[in-house]
């Protein structure tokens, strides 16, 4: 879907046709366009979670996601939802070739740097026919310096290789490609609503217009750019309705445009991502995402609307924590521990409560800053 | 691409779900929504695409697919009878 005038019908069709479904929305009563509602985020979702949720029958999928605001968010999908958006992204990777009938091979969260691990996946990879490996760019990054430096051979299967939940470095690409010999697909998406954009087969980020609708917004205003502008992308579902995504806000800059074909364009600012630094190297601190649970838990728990970790030396952490009440031994603990195993060294963490975070410079939350 | 009459493949269609869904055939109902009341999930949905691919003879576009086109028994059987030429 390419043609503007086919989005905007389709936005008004399955958008405003069904605010009245949510308490939140049936105050602005029958709006005629999208600009007309609010711009929401986690932050107001979750103070008013009742006016987002209508009444759902049937088995519901829960997955939780801090993303990169430190903001816990519990996500729910239907049974239908979750098949529309796995159809959706398996529409994006038939693009690439990926037969129905597949093996993905995909990989964990955790930090990859130690050997043992690097080595069950090469020995998963030499006795399965994977068509596509799935993760994070800079566990793909590890894997394929592994296989090199190991001498390994690639199985002849391999059709892409996909990025998944961190930004991708031109390097990184390049050096997985080398030793896949196979296209990296970028992939940009959120837990809420699965995928925005995927990689065409020019290397850009093209968005899936029928499933989602985006918007380029200035910071703070909210007044839309002039297309190829950079702004806030906010996002509007058209599959959700468990909880409407609409006028979402993802926490990213971009921008959008079409290409002469008319297909819809996305790039990112490009963010540096943010590392853990460590004497002789780093570790992403995407790696948290592995805590999502665990934090949302804790937000259930004790009230925890926001948080971040600040590395304030190699081996020295500050969680600072926006919340009514604090269950401090374990938090500390678990986390202790689980930065302890990452980073394969003690660590010592404190924990401060707080009435707020503030943005980044860059007026961005973040749920993850080193200052070493 | 072989012939399918439209009852053969309605038949077979639902034949097809009921094994994906470790049902009888006979408690398929074209009415009846893959995701809702069938619980089919994406991994299976993915098997369903590859077996009517393989029975029916015909290879998959990325544009045929569309969430309307597997919402329910029905809207498969129509799909497949586009697909078959019938």
């Amino acid at each position: 879907m390419n043609n503007s005038y086919e989005v905007e019908q389709r936005l008004q069709r399955f958008v405003l046709d069904r605010l009245q479904e949510y308490p939140f929305y049936r105050p602005f009563g029958k709006v005629a366009h999208l600009h007309e509602l609010p711009v929401v985020d986690k932050r107001m979702i979750n103070e008013q979670r009742e006016q987002f949720e209508r009444p759902v029958t049937g088995k519901i999928y829960e997955t939780f996601t801090s993303g990169t605001t430190g903001i816990p968010f519990r996500c729910i999908k239907t049974a239908e939802e979750r098949l529309q958006l796995s159809m959706a992204l398996y529409r994006q990777r038939k693009k690439w070739g990926l037969p129905a009938n597949h093996q993905m091979l995909l990989l964990s969260n955790r930090s990859l740097t130690e050997g043992h691990h690097l080595g069950h996946y090469v020995s998963k990879l030499m006795k399965n026919r994977y068509h596509m490996i799935q993760g994070r760019a800079s566990a793909l990054l590890s894997l394929a310096q592994y296989i090199s430096d190991q001498g390994v051979q690639v199985p002849d299967s391999l059709l892409f290789i996909q990025n998944w939940g961190e930004p991708v470095h031109a390097f990184q690409k390049k050096e997985i490609e080398q030793v896949f010999q196979v296209p990296f697909v970028d992939y940009y998406g959120l837990e809420e609503l699965w995928a925005i954009a995927f990689s065409n087969r020019n290397g850009q980020l093209e968005v899936d217009e029928q499933s989602v609708y985006l918007e380029i917004l200035e910071p703070g205003t909210f007044r839309a750019v002039q297309e190829g502008e950079y702004g806030e992308v906010v996002v509007t579902s058209f599959v959700m309705r468990s909880i409407p995504f609409i006028r979402y806000r993802t926490g990213d800059i971009g921008r959008i445009f079409r290409d002469p074909s008319g297909a819809l364009l996305l790039e990112l600012f490009p963010v540096r991502n943010e590392q853990i630094k460590l004497p002789n190297g780093q570790i992403p601190s995407s790696i948290f995402r592995y805590l999502d649970k665990f934090f949302y838990e804790l937000a259930e728990h004790n009230r925890i609307r926001q948080f971040q970790v600040i590395q304030e030396t190699y081996t020295d952490f500050r969680l600072l924590v926006v919340a009514e009440q604090l269950e401090e031994p374990l938090l500390h603990n678990k986390l202790e521990k689980f930065l302890s195993q990452s980073l394969s060294t003690e660590v010592r963490l404190t924990i401060e409560r707080k009435d707020g975070i503030l943005p980044s410079n860059n007026g961005k939350l973040q749920s993850f800053i080193s200052l070493v | 691409m072989p012939q399918h009459s439209l009852h053969q493949v309605e038949e077979e269609v639902i034949h097809i779900i009921a094994q994906l869904c470790k049902r009888e055939a006979t408690e398929i109902a074209k009415y009846q929504s893959l995701a809702n009341d069938l619980a089919v999930d994406s991994i299976q949905f993915l098997e369903l695409l590859s077996t009517l691919e393989e029975h029916f003879g015909f290879e998959m576009e990325v544009d045929d697919l569309q969430p309307e086109r597997f919402r329910s028994v029905q809207s498969v059987i129509h799909f497949v009878l586009g697909k078959t030429g019938e």
